[in-house]
């Protein structure tokens, strides 16, 4: 649940994953890597204040849609609109497929 | 990295992550074929985003505030993936894909009216 002290741990969570966001600068890693952390952490079925601070913390401000949006508005002002559909679909495809996977490799370790 | 730059990134964090758990669970949203809270939060992002893209700042510290801090923090790519992965694992291919199809053509309309909004004004 939300209280004060899990509250700030979510906080530090996040101030942590913006920094790491900031000097990685690759939003393709940041997004793969965090995608694979996401599948990780629910298989395991952690308590629900654990699990609050790691993913609404963690994951869910070290990945970030707005990058992925302006990443694929590069490709429409270059109006290259073959490049944007391969990449949004290979972004998309490769997200959830490596969700699954850390899904399945924390089902496997227990 | 100076001071001054740390300060604006861990700002621009805090708002949007208070804000991003204000979304999240205060309301309670099921629209079109999967548009949850997460939608919500991603959609607006995309708006922000227009409007920061349209205003192009020079200012570095000003990137790092809104764009790295805020921005990063409010929006969220991981619970997108984990609502399209909930989908896929119980097997609903056809509403994944459409959910899939209507957050991007929402995103990409918001980040537009954003974009248009300053550039007309």
């Amino acid at each position: 649940m939300i209280n004060v002290k899990n509250f700030l741990f979510i906080l530090f969570a996040s101030y942590f994953a913006s920094f790491l966001r900031f000097y990685v600068d690759n939003n393709f890693i940041i997004s793969i890597f965090g995608s694979f952390l996401f599948g990780f952490i629910i298989a395991r079925r952690l308590g629900k204040s654990l699990n609050l601070i790691l993913l609404t913390g963690f994951c869910s401000c070290f990945t970030s849609f707005s990058g992925f949006i302006l990443f694929l508005y590069r490709f429409i002002s270059e109006e290259d609109v073959l490049k944007f559909i391969l990449y949004l679909n290979i972004i998309f495809i490769s997200n959830l497929l490596m969700m699954y996977f850390g899904f399945m490799i924390s089902r496997k370790i227990i | 990295m100076d001071l001054n730059s740390i300060g604006c990134v861990l700002l621009g964090s805090t708002v949007g992550l208070v804000l991003r758990m204000f979304v999240k669970y205060k309301f309670k949203i099921k629209k079109g074929f999967y548009i949850n809270n997460t939608s919500l939060v991603n959609i607006l992002a995309s708006f922000f985003l227009g409007i920061l893209v349209a205003l192009n700042p020079i200012n570095h510290n000003l990137l790092l505030l809104f764009y790295v801090g805020f921005l990063g923090c409010f929006s969220t790519f991981s619970s997108f993936i984990y609502d399209l992965f909930v989908l896929f694992k119980s097997k609903q291919f056809v509403r994944l894909f459409l959910h899939y199809i209507e957050v991007i053509v929402l995103s990409f309309l918001f980040f537009y009216v954003g974009y248009f909004l300053i550039k007309v004004f």
